[in-house]
Parts: C-alpha cells; structure tokens; sequence
C-alpha cells in the first residue's frame, strides 16, 4: 500500500492509544507495515495525548510537519495540538464534544468557539467532519467508545483496513467490551453514510 | 496496553506488535535472564511493567527500593554467574551511578545489562540529561538502537558479549524510541541454566590498594577496546561516492533514511549503533572521502566532537556540520523536519528549495485549551494540600511566609494551582534535606517539606535521619497514597496490599521515623478535613521537627479495586453559581469531576467523582 500517516490527538483516558494499536493490529493482519507512536506525557494528570500512526514504508514514526493525510481528534480543542502534522488538503475528523479545563471552566470564554476551530481547519483544508460520537458512543451502550465511534467514521472514508479486519482487531484489543466497542464502531461507520454534516 | 500474555511464547513464526520498551522485556526472556530489576521512571518503566503481564516467566522480576539498590543487587546475582537485566530513567541512573562506576571496575560474570531511558524534549519533565557521559564517565560500553526491531536484537548481543568482555553493558533508549511500536520479530528462548558460584578474588571485586585499582581500570579500558572490535558491525559504513557524509546516532538514523528516501538522495552515511565507544577509524574513513559531514546526535555533541577531533587527521579540509557550527541544537530531540533543515541545503540538485509551505503552529497554538496538569478526581493530595494551605492560614501565617519544598512524584502537583503550595522540586528525596538547609540558612518562619510515601522510601530515609539527628525543627509531610502514582501505580515496599498477595514484609514507614528518633509523629485522613487541618498546625507550630502521615489510598487504585462508590450531587437551588460564588469550589480545588453546568452552576460529573466530599467541605451555601 502507499504510505499514509494519521495523527491522533485527544485527552487522558479517551482512548487514543487504543485506536492506534487496533489500526496496528489490524494493518499486522493484513501485512501492511505500520509505525506508532505514542506521546502520552503526563496526561493522567488532566494533559493532551497525541499518538501518531504510520503505514508503509516509513523508518521513523513521527510525522513531519505538513505530514499527516488525516487527523482524529477526540475532542474539539485538541486538535489544533496536532494541527501543525495536517498536510495541506488533508482530512480532519473531530468529536464535536468539548471537555473544559480548569481555565476554561471558570471563565467559558477561554475555550475557543467551533467557528474559531472551523476557521483554522480551512487554512489548511476544506476536508473537515465534525462527528457526534459521544451520542453515538451512548447508543451503542458504552459513553467510553467515543474512540470506537470516531474509528468507524473515519474508516468508512477511509478504507485503509477491511472492516472484518477492524472488527477482528478490536476484539482481540479488549475481549470483556467487544460487543459494545465494535457496536460504537458501526455506528460510526454507519453515520458517515447516512446522515450528512457540514464539509 | 495490548495484551502480552504471550510475550514468553518459545516460538512465534508471526512478528508481534511491540514498542522497543517491550522488544526490551522480550530480549530479557530470550537471553534467558535469571533476574530483571529497577525503579519506576517513565519513559523506562514499561520493560518491567510488561513483564509483570506475562505469567509463569520462569525468573524473578521486581521493583527496588531505588535504581542504586537495584543495580547492586543485579550486580550479585551476575556475580554469581547468571544473566541480569537492570531498567532505570536518566535521573535513576545519577542515583545508581556511585555502583554503576565501582561494578564497570571490577567486571561481571553472568551478562549484565543496565537499560537507562533519556528523554530528550522532556515528554515526561525533569532535566534533558544526555546519558551517554556515564559511558564515557564509567568506561562502560553503550549500544544505542534505533527501532524496537533493533533494540531486541541488541540487547541479545549485549547479553552475549557482556560475558564475552565480562563487562556490564548498558543500552540507551530515548522516549521517541522508546515509546515506539513496530511488528517485530522473536527470537528463539534460550534456556541457560547455571548452577550459582562465586570465586575469592579480591584483586578483581573490591577496591583496596592502588595497584589493584589501577590494574582493574587497565582491564576495563582493555574489555572497552574489545567491545568495539565485537560491535563493528553496529556501525554500518557506507560510501556511496558523494562528497556529503552523514553520521546518524541512535534513534536520529530513521529520521534520516526517511528524509534521504523521500528526496533520492545518496550521502555517504556511518548509522552508530554503539554510542560508546565510538569507531574511530570508521570515522576517519568517512572524513577522507567526503568534505562536509553532518553529524546527527541528540543533545550533547559527543559524536560531534570526535569527529572535530580527528578532523585534523585527514589531509584535506572537512566541513563539519553539528552543534557547534550553530545548525543544530543542544536542547529537545530530533525529527524529520529538523534533519530535513540542515541535509536538503546540501543537496542543491536533488532537493531543490521550494517555497515555505506554512503549517500555521502559531495559529492552532493560539487556540489551545490551556490545561491544568494536577491531581485526578478525588486525590488524596488534593486534600491534603487543601488542608496545609487552610493551616498556615489559620496560624496567621502568609502564604509567602511560609517556604514549602516538594519531591518527586505526584505530590509535586501541589505547585499548581489551584494550590500553589510547592516552591522547590530537585530530585527524589530533596525535599528534606532543602528544607534542613532553609532552617540552617536562619528562615525563621516554619519550613515545611512535602513528600511521597515511595519518594520517602527511595531516598527521603537519609535526609530524614540528617534532619533528625541534627535537631532541625522541620516539619515533614508524608502525603501517603500506597502507591508510585505517578509511573503507573506501581508498588512500594509499604503497599499493604501488594506486600499481603505477594508473601512480601510490609515495610512501615512510621516506625522508620520513630527509630530516626523523631517524638512528634501524626497521623491522619487528609479527607477528614477539619481533623487533618488541626493536627497540621500542631505539627507546624511544634518548636522540633515533627512528621505527619496524611494518609489514605491512591483514588484511581481504590476505584480499580471497589468500583461504585457513588458520587455526589450539586443541589441546583442552593447553588448560587460560579461567577457568584466567591472563590468557588473549581477555583478552590481544581477537581477534574466538577464542572461548569447549566445556568452557570456547579455541577459533578458522576462518572468522575468518587465522593471524597472536599467540595461539600468548602461549598459555603451547603450546596454540595
């Protein structure tokens, strides 16, 4: 396959680490060479993660600036932390739900406004789907699938892995909630296909 | 984590997916280690922590005290003739440095190998310490891998040829490497069994007479000059023809094969596997067939260095690109970008200078949600620095009259705010010792030091002793969560419940402090608000040191264990609302569970609480 690289961006416990290993996992299925990465920091204690994924014929795993074919951010805000990896055109696919900080709690003006994001997207790219996963995650029975959810949407635009491959990977990354993690993946999936969001 | 249950697996025809942290813990098992040891420090600390996942490994696996202990007892069981694997980050290994330098002297029997993991860019905090002085520094043999592929393979040699030499061997990994994951494939298991012996020799293992250290240091010098013959092919040379050499260190060689990929280029490139020490004569070969070289090395400019050395050797001028000619910096780690700016200009045909293409950082930086890194919902220090803040208060004190030293660990969170408790952080257990040194200075408002229970353990005992012996009046907060938080709840040997399932002795720590001959001892529930408020200002206003357990388990391991626990609720009609409400309680407590709900109200994510009650102890109007 040709080279591609995906750049992830989310908070502590939201899973980003999880979607890099099930894409890895499902590009070991099917002989495709991968690299990942993970910048975790200190994000337990409330920080971002980034995680970075790499298929093809790449030697190191961190993308350039101007790199990255696609983003995926868990929430809305983070993704200007990965924003800089986006190459020129690429795609970005944003959970539309904000988690406030500490600042942004006590002063809401703090956090920046969706036209603001929107407004920096199309710098760079016309190509930018926002996503609703934390509903989708809910119908699908678990809150914590947003990254299952997001998976799904950006997969059924996507096609780097088949779905039998996805799904395989991600019950082998968490056997106890399969059911629940690969429902919120068809609903992303699903969604991208049937209900329309501004492009 | 993915699952790596079948990490000791003898055989696996298919590569498995692991980071070069795992390759680690998979090379342990496949030299056929009899012990693995260390301490906790991130990025390091996953070697150990998959081996921990893997049952019935078939050898012993532990936490230490500290990376000293740690090294030292490696250091016994390669002395008795079997294979031991030592993990530790760069500020584990300035503690372990006083052994590492002894032990390099006198040699090993069984393979022994001390991975150490820097971090350059500063992933995790502390110092951008470049570890391969220690190499220099102990004249000890370093292999710097570049890909989870490469860092299994090389520990099997550094296994091998540490009995080979009879030298320990350390392998350096960066949080960029480190923290990397490929498909990688397994060796097969060797199985190495030894019966345990140790011969009398004390020319060799201790330090006593001149002549013997002068012999041992020759010897090592010797076993040095040995393992770079045994390496060379670490260190691939290639001549291409170009007049542009590139010499890449470690992690810094991918980063280069994609930069010469993606443009077609074809330097003249030595890739340094082994970054201690260094092959000269290689070098020399490079610098006669080219006339500029880049060298490419994270942090300090040792290669560079060399390289400026034996430039002079070579009959024709070299230009050498690095550090010291300012195109390249000391500080963070490399990337492809960074190894782009300073190789493309060389290559005026091949990569022709484009026009900048903007990637608007400054932009999305601007956007940024500014994140306050501080303790997860409902933490014990949470409540305990809540608690010392309200004392110092309360005892007419301000908050700048009273200096507060901090420790490594989560407890260090404390100089955030909303707290801004903590003045000072060093190094693991500093806190007390800085503080003795305030109170000698002449500070005669009180000094307070705050530390973890594992910090305390670790290195705090010394400094504890140092001030207690001395009769300097401190007081010392042992804020006691059972757990090393920090790296991934890790044990410590004062972890009851870990040292209950394990058949381990529970270490307990106030007894370490009465027998350093401390009287004024407490103990309390930092949740227990008012309680936990009224014995730190005895503590504090006590005229000798003094030492209060805050004490209560690490929020995240207790909910692991007990989940439910319930949550609390904001009663709407009571809630006057955060911009009404004083300093209300986000602004007071910084707890990630409360939130800013409807009609500008308080409001508790109940997925996150885990009803400590802090909240409902400073909402003013009762509301919580």
């Amino acid at each position: 396959m040709t080279q591609f690289s995906l750049a992830l961006s989310g908070l502590g416990g939201q899973g980003i680490m999880t979607v890099s290993q099930i894409l890895a996992a499902a590009a070991g299925r099917e002989g495709v060479r991968v690299l990942l990465f993970e910048g975790t920091g200190i994000s337990q204690r409330g920080g971002g993660v980034f995680g970075f994924v790499r298929l093809g014929d790449f030697s190191n795993p961190k993308i350039p600036l101007n790199g990255a074919e696609a983003l995926i951010s868990l929430e809305l805000s983070e993704v200007a932390s990965i924003f800089a990896f986006l190459k020129p055109g690429g795609e970005v696919w944003i959970n539309a739900a904000r988690i406030p900080g500490y600042y942004s709690k006590l002063r809401p003006e703090l956090y920046p406004p969706e036209g603001k994001i929107l407004d920096l997207i199309r710098l760079k790219t016309p190509r930018v789907r926002f996503i609703p996963a934390d509903r989708l995650a809910r119908e699908a029975g678990s809150a914590q699938a947003v990254n299952m959810a997001m998976l799904g949407a950006f997969i059924r635009r996507n096609p780097l892995f088949s779905k039998e491959s996805l799904i395989w990977a991600i019950e082998e990354s968490n056997k106890k909630f399969a059911e629940k993690n690969t429902n919120a993946f068809r609903r992303g999936f699903d969604f991208v296909q049937t209900e329309e969001t501004p492009e | 984590m993915s699952d790596l249950s079948n990490l000791a697996t003898k055989r696996l025809d298919t590569p498995l997916l692991l980071s070069a942290n795992q390759a680690l813990a998979r090379g342990a098992i496949e030299a056929g280690v009899a012990f693995v040891t260390g301490y906790p420090g991130t990025p390091s600390t996953y070697v150990i922590e998959a081996l921990l996942t893997v049952p019935d490994l078939g050898f012993k696996v532990e936490w230490s005290i500290n990376e000293k202990v740690a090294f030292e007892v490696a250091t016994g069981v390669s002395w008795a003739g079997l294979r031991s694997l030592v993990t530790m980050k760069m500020s584990g290994l300035n503690v372990a440095s006083d052994a590492v330098a002894s032990v390099q002297y006198s040699g090993t029997n069984g393979g022994l190998v001390l991975y150490v993991a820097d971090d350059p860019n500063t992933y995790y905090g502390m110092v951008e310490q470049d570890s391969r002085h220690y190499a220099r520094l102990a004249v000890a043999p370093m292999l710097t891998p570049s890909s989870p592929q490469e860092t299994l393979d090389f520990l099997r040699r550094a296994f091998d040829i540490s009995e080979e030499i009879g030298r320990p061997v350390m392998i350096l990994l960066t949080t960029a490497l480190a923290n990397t994951s490929e498909m990688v494939t397994l060796g097969d298991i060797q199985s190495i069994k030894r019966q345990p012996g140790f011969n009398f020799d004390i020319d060799r293992y201790a330090k006593a007479g001149p002549a013997a250290c002068v012999q041992q240091h020759l010897d090592t010098v010797a076993s040095l000059e040995k393992f770079g013959e045994l390496t060379d092919d670490l260190n691939p040379l290639t001549l291409s023809g170009s007049r542009v050499g590139i010499i890449a260190a470690g992690i810094t060689w991918n980063y280069l094969r994609d930069v010469v990929q993606a443009h077609g280029l074809d330097p003249c490139t030595l890739k340094l596997g082994v970054a201690h020490p260094l092959p000269k004569e290689k070098i020399r070969n490079l610098l006669d067939r080219v006339d500029t070289v880049v060298v490419l090395e994270e942090l300090d400019p040792l290669v560079e260095e060399t390289v400026l050395a034996l430039r002079g050797e070579v009959g024709h001028p070299v230009r050498v690109i690095g550090k010291q000619s300012g195109h390249l910096s000391l500080a963070g780690d490399y990337n492809v970008d960074v190894v782009s700016s300073v190789l493309l200009p060389l290559f005026p045909d091949q990569a022709p200078a484009s026009g900048h293409v903007e990637n608007f950082s400054s932009q999305a930086q601007a956007l940024k949600v500014r994140r306050l890194v501080t303790f997860c919902s409902g933490c014990p220090h949470r409540a305990s620095y809540h608690a010392l803040n309200q004392a110092i208060e309360q005892l007419g004190y301000r908050k700048s009259d009273v200096i507060i030293t901090g420790d490594i660990g989560c407890t260090i969170l404390g100089m955030n705010e909303p707290f801004q408790s903590c003045w000072t952080e060093i190094c693991m257990g500093s806190s007390i010792s800085l503080a003795q040194g305030f109170k000698y200075a002449g500070i005669d408002k009180p000094v307070i030091a705050t530390i973890g229970d594992g910090t305390f353990l670790h290195a705090g005992i010394p400094a504890l002793i140092n001030a207690a012996h001395n009769k300097c009046n401190l007081t010392v907060l042992i804020l006691d969560n059972h757990w090393a938080s920090m790296t991934g709840m890790q044990p410590n040997p004062g972890t009851e419940i870990f040292a209950a399932a394990q058949s381990k002795q529970l270490i307990n720590a106030e007894e370490i402090v009465r027998a350093a001959g401390v009287r004024e001892i407490r103990r309390a529930n930092p949740y227990q608000i008012k309680k936990a408020i009224a014995m730190l200002k005895e503590a504090i206003s006590t005229p000798e040191i003094s030492v209060v357990f805050l004490e209560a388990e690490c929020a995240i391991q207790k909910k692991r264990r007990i989940p439910g626990g319930g949550h609390l609720n904001v009663k709407p009609e009571k809630c006057v609302g955060l911009d009404a409400c004083g300093p209300n309680c986000i602004k007071l407590l910084g707890c990630p569970a409360l939130e800013r709900g409807a009609e500008g109200k308080a409001f508790i994510n109940p997925q996150a609480c885990t009803a400590c009650g802090l909240c409902h102890h400073v909402c003013p109007h009762g509301a919580i």
